[in-house]
């Protein structure tokens, strides 16, 4: 009995002509697989050229359908418009005939239709970019293979409830029960944690029930160096200020760690500090001369700076930037109206209670608004709120959080960190809402899609959104590209290209939420 | 002797931490009680073994013998991960 590949071969021998449906991949999005039709004649004597689609037949005696993209002297090299492998060396005894026309949702489109011949024609010329940016896209499809686990989600859950569970022990000074501690999965705990960012309070939460595993050890010590290491550039960076005579602000982390039961508990990824922005090149200077090469510079609100091994720090010109809220930018726009003198230094600046809660409230929304928050952020402010509840203004904050609409959230975040981490709340209210410290940018893209309707509208939405940016975000994104109006086109593949080479593991995880059935 | 300026030393209150910086060829962390972080400050001077025990001497009620035993054993420690410039 004859296979369906020898069946073309002879019948295409015999009659000179087939039509066929197409059974592969490799020639999209030109051929559907399963779908369309394609009809081949025999080949004529006149030889091939580059665009021709032509079926030969490889040494394995394979039926293969693709393009040449080069034609030398009966040599041929072909690649399907799919692919991102070329062969060469196919030569004219190989080839059994070629496409002349495909059918397509009943309509017939020969090769020699002008919008057949204008696609062809960017199919050669595009090569060069095109087959790069889709090796990318395999990679990332490759990765997504993996089967969505309902077991794994379940077990992430329970992993966040014995999380918070520690944590709030932790926090509130209360005992832990080491009969739950011995039910807990370690591993999935530990992998909650580090995504968290609070392995060293868990780790600390397990050492006093006399548990202590190797990745918890060195997950903690780990935090402990990179907290160390930049309280330490911290306190060089603030001296270099005094005595360059430009006041400054440490902000975040570096004011809130302080508030937490024992050092390091607050990890730490970076150190931010706010400085005169008229002195932003003298200050590029500095940290240069101290080590720290420069990473962005008059990019955003703050220039990004790095120092191996771990050190961070963001160099605040302003709070908030272009792309944050309008009324939060507003707000802050003279920040040094809310700053008062710090008697640590002649230059140092910090801000009182009730502005600094107001601040962490405000950056929290930055962040929910953008990729979704985490538990860190509701922990700073449970413990902020613990520490500083009964002296803080509440009139005073209710009004100011008016005027960047944020009493509402502030309100919600209050009673989700109480909920979440007194012990006597219901700590079931925390929802997908926390899933990184950060949120995820799986959440802005969930989210995303539904403000827009869900299903297909919603997710082309989201993707034309996340491709097709603002001005304000392209220069961001690529200064040079923004700059040329004729490059922007290569915006997207710019940034998607970037995704790739940087960030897989988010993006992966952001085209797992974007590409996810009943959406 | 001295520390060696590729580490820096950190006081949590609690404990007394010893940090590599990224020079060194060292990559973990050194934790300690605050008897560590006397003897880490002393070295943070150019300073010999001799001039720590006289130190602890003064400040702790100990036997010599034991103070001796654990100066030994600190420095010991350091000098096997590279903290130590003699």
């Amino acid at each position: 009995m004859m296979n369906k590949q020898s069946s073309i071969e002879k019948y295409l021998e015999d009659n000179g002509r087939i039509v066929y449906r197409n059974a592969g991949e490799s020639m999209m999005p030109l051929l559907r697989q399963n779908r369309d039709l394609i009809e081949i004649e025999k080949k004529c004597p006149c030889g091939f050229k580059a665009g021709d689609v032509v079926l030969y037949k490889r040494n394995s005696g394979q039926l293969v359908l693709h393009r040449i993209i080069s034609a030398e002297r009966g040599s041929y090299t072909l690649m399907g418009d799919n692919c991102v492998k070329s062969e060469s060396g196919v030569t004219d005894d190989q080839i059994l005939g070629v496409m002349t026309a495909f059918v397509r949702d009943g309509e017939r489109v020969s090769v020699n239709d002008f919008s057949y011949r204008v696609y062809t024609d960017y199919i050669l010329k595009s090569k060069a970019l095109r087959v790069p940016a889709l090796r990318a896209v395999n990679r990332v499809k490759r990765d997504l293979g993996k089967k969505h686990d309902d077991t794994a989600g379940e077990n992430s859950s329970k992993a966040t409830a014995d999380l918070i569970y520690l944590t709030s022990c932790i926090v509130n000074s209360v005992d832990i029960d080491a009969g739950r501690v011995r039910e807990m999965n370690l591993g999935e705990l530990y992998r909650v944690s580090v995504s968290q960012m609070m392995s060293v309070i868990v780790a600390t939460g397990l050492e006093k029930t006399g548990i202590k595993t190797k990745e918890f050890i060195q997950a903690k010590a780990k935090a402990l160096r990179r907290n160390a290491l930049l309280e330490s550039d911290l306190r060089l960076i603030c001296s270099e200020l005094e005595a360059l005579g430009i006041w400054y602000m440490p902000l975040k982390g570096a004011v809130i760690s302080k508030y937490y039961p024992e050092f390091g508990m607050r990890e730490m990824s970076d150190i931010d500090i706010l400085f005169d922005s008229e002195y932003a090149e003298k200050v590029r200077d500095l940290m240069n001369s101290l080590g720290f090469e420069t990473e962005t510079y008059s990019r955003s609100n703050h220039d990004n700076y790095r120092k191996p091994p771990v050190s961070r720090i963001e160099m605040h010109r302003d709070l908030f930037g272009p792309l944050h809220p309008p009324l939060i930018r507003e707000y802050y726009r003279s920040v040094k109206s809310h700053l008062i003198k710090d008697p640590d230094g002649d230059y140092k600046y910090h801000l009182g209670t009730d502005d600094l809660y107001i601040y962490i409230i405000a950056h929290c929304f930055k962040h929910y608004t953008n990729d979704g928050t985490g538990l860190r952020s509701l922990l700073d402010i449970y413990i902020f709120n613990k520490k500083f509840g009964n002296e803080m203004n509440c009139d005073y904050i209710s009004r100011e959080l008016s005027k960047m609409e944020l009493k509402d959230f502030e309100e919600k975040m209050r009673e989700l960190s109480f909920g979440v981490f007194s012990g006597t709340g219901n700590p079931a209210a925390y929802s997908e809402d926390f899933s990184r410290v950060y949120g995820s940018a799986a959440h802005r893209a969930v989210r995303s899609i539904k403000e827009n309707g869900g299903g297909l509208r919603g997710r082309l939405a989201y993707i034309k959104k996340r491709l097709f940016v603002s001005e304000e975000t392209a220069v961001l994104v690529s200064p040079f590209l923004a700059g040329h109006r004729i490059l922007h086109p290569l915006l997207p593949v710019y940034r998607f290209g970037k995704a790739v080479r940087r960030h897989r593991t988010l993006l992966k995880s952001e085209l797992e939420a974007v590409f996810r059935k009943n959406r | 002797m001295k520390l060696n300026r590729d580490f820096l030393t950190y006081d949590t209150g609690e404990k007394s931490l010893l940090v590599p910086t990224g020079k060194a060829s060292f990559s973990g962390l050194v934790q300690g009680n605050r008897v560590l972080g006397i003897i880490l400050s002393l070295l943070e001077s150019e300073t010999t073994e001799a001039e720590i025990l006289e130190k602890m001497k003064a400040r702790y009620d100990a036997p010599e013998d034991q103070l001796r035993k654990d100066i030994g054993k600190a420095l010991d420690a350091l000098r096997g991960i590279g903290a130590l410039d003699e």
